[in-house]
């Protein structure tokens, strides 16, 4: 019987299921904080170099379209000027008729500037740590956003001073959404790669490709408006009950550095 | 000397791993450092001697991986169990295709360890899935070679000067 549990292979295990045990009591959780402090300032600085270097490289290889891309984005921007006049006009008329009809105005997010330490020591699994935690006001399942309104994830796991941020590519991540400009709603998930299913939409509904998709605020986890992506592909067959659309994230995951986390 | 040499070689890969690692992706996929250089170390050295290697490692993947605690030490301990196991059984001495091979092997059952365990990492299209782990299997297997010869031209190096 002594042999048995000589062997490394049971050994490393018992190990593994005892460690599972006390993490499951929460007595990791001072260790835990003990090792992500202590490495997050190397993390942090080497990951601010290893994405400054694939930004210039970036540059570098995309150097011989600069002038065409420039032009293109010159166009895009006058046109989302105009885009941000109207929108501000409308604003003002709903604050208006808000204050007319006795409605009370849109309470603002708090929002908390973080930024990223790491990235998961995995691939399976699409998370970020960031720099801010419980003493920062984060709560679990606090929404996470870039600039622009553009939805990131959730946080999912919390310590002192960080944040476990699971990305909407996460498989594991839901996120009830619907297209722009129309009534068509589905549930967004993560895939194997960078893309998103958009899944569980209503058959017999026509589904254009470049649609913008948005939270719809169903479960009342992920607020209403806010962007996640493009319509890339639909997968429409009749003999399923829904439609299925591949979804282009308008967020870049891997050149995100900043993120702000919405606070209730 | 020796083990404060290869804790110190698997602390920086861990570092490297969740900063860097990620901007090298080939297809939307990242090469696993930790998991190629568990791989190697099992093939050259045997899993009695550095079971607690594995099991230190896996423990540092799991602290900073957002999957459940332990499915990253229990993937990594019995696919590096079974590479040692081929290894014995089947290899008698160490050459380039059997390194290839090994490292190979050790991929897929780390993934296909890591995804029975984790049910729900299922969602979404199964064939995307496959040439995901396919990917991964070569891009793995293609940086273990490149470490393997380096491991060797520097350590043997020594040995020979």
């Amino acid at each position: 019987m002594k042999r048995i549990f000589k062997h490394p292979l049971i050994l490393s295990l018992l190990i593994i299921f005892c460690l599972i045990l006390i993490n499951q009591q929460g007595w990791l959780n001072s260790v835990h904080n003990i090792f992500l402090r202590s490495s997050s300032f190397i993390q942090k600085n080497i990951f601010q170099i290893s994405l400054k270097t694939n930004n210039f490289i970036d540059f570098v290889v995309s150097i011989k379209n600069i002038e065409q891309e420039n032009i293109e984005l010159k166009k895009y921007n006058s046109n989302l000027l105009g885009e941000i006049i109207k929108l501000k006009e409308i604003e003002k008329e709903n604050e208006v008729l808000r204050k007319q009809i006795g409605l009370p105005l849109q309470e603002l997010n708090k929002l908390i500037l973080a930024s990223v330490i790491s990235k998961d020591s995995s691939d399976f699994g699409k998370y970020f740590l960031i720099n801010k935690g419980k003493k920062d006001g984060i709560e679990k399942k606090s929404v996470v956003i870039s600039s622009g309104n553009l939805l990131v994830g959730q946080v999912i796991e919390i310590f002192d001073s960080f944040s476990r941020i699971q990305l909407i590519v996460d498989p594991n991540s839901l996120v009830n959404a619907r297209i722009q400009d129309s009534d068509i709603m589905g549930l967004i998930k993560g895939g194997p790669g960078l893309d998103l299913i958009f899944d569980l939409l209503p058959q017999g509904k026509n589904i254009e490709v470049n649609s913008a998709v948005v939270t719809s605020g169903l479960s009342g986890l992920f607020p209403a408006g806010l962007l996640i992506g493009q319509i890339k592909r639909v997968i429409s067959s009749e003999a399923q009950i829904s439609q299925i659309a591949e979804v282009k994230p308008v967020v870049d995951f891997n050149k995100l550095d900043k993120v702000f986390v919405i606070i209730k | 000397m020796k083990i404060f040499l290869i804790i110190l070689t698997f602390l920086l890969a861990l570092i490297l791993q969740t900063t860097t690692v990620s901007f090298l992706s080939f297809l939307d996929v990242s090469p696993n450092l930790i998991l190629i250089l568990i791989l190697l170390l099992v093939i050259l050295k045997d899993f009695k001697k550095v079971w607690w290697v594995v099991v230190l490692m896996g423990f540092f993947m799991d602290l900073f991986s957002g999957a459940p605690f332990g499915v990253i030490s229990l993937s990594l301990i019995l696919s590096s169990y079974l590479i040692d196991w081929l290894n014995k059984t089947i290899f008698s001495t160490i050459k380039f295709w059997m390194v290839i091979g090994l490292v190979g092997i050790g991929v897929l059952s780390y993934n296909l360890i890591l995804i029975l365990m984790i049910f729900s990492y299922f969602r979404g299209p199964l064939a995307s899935l496959t040439i995901r782990i396919i990917i991964e299997i070569i891009y793995n297997s293609f940086i273990a070679v490149l470490i393997f010869y380096a491991i060797k031209k520097i350590f043997y190096q020594k040995a020979n000067a």
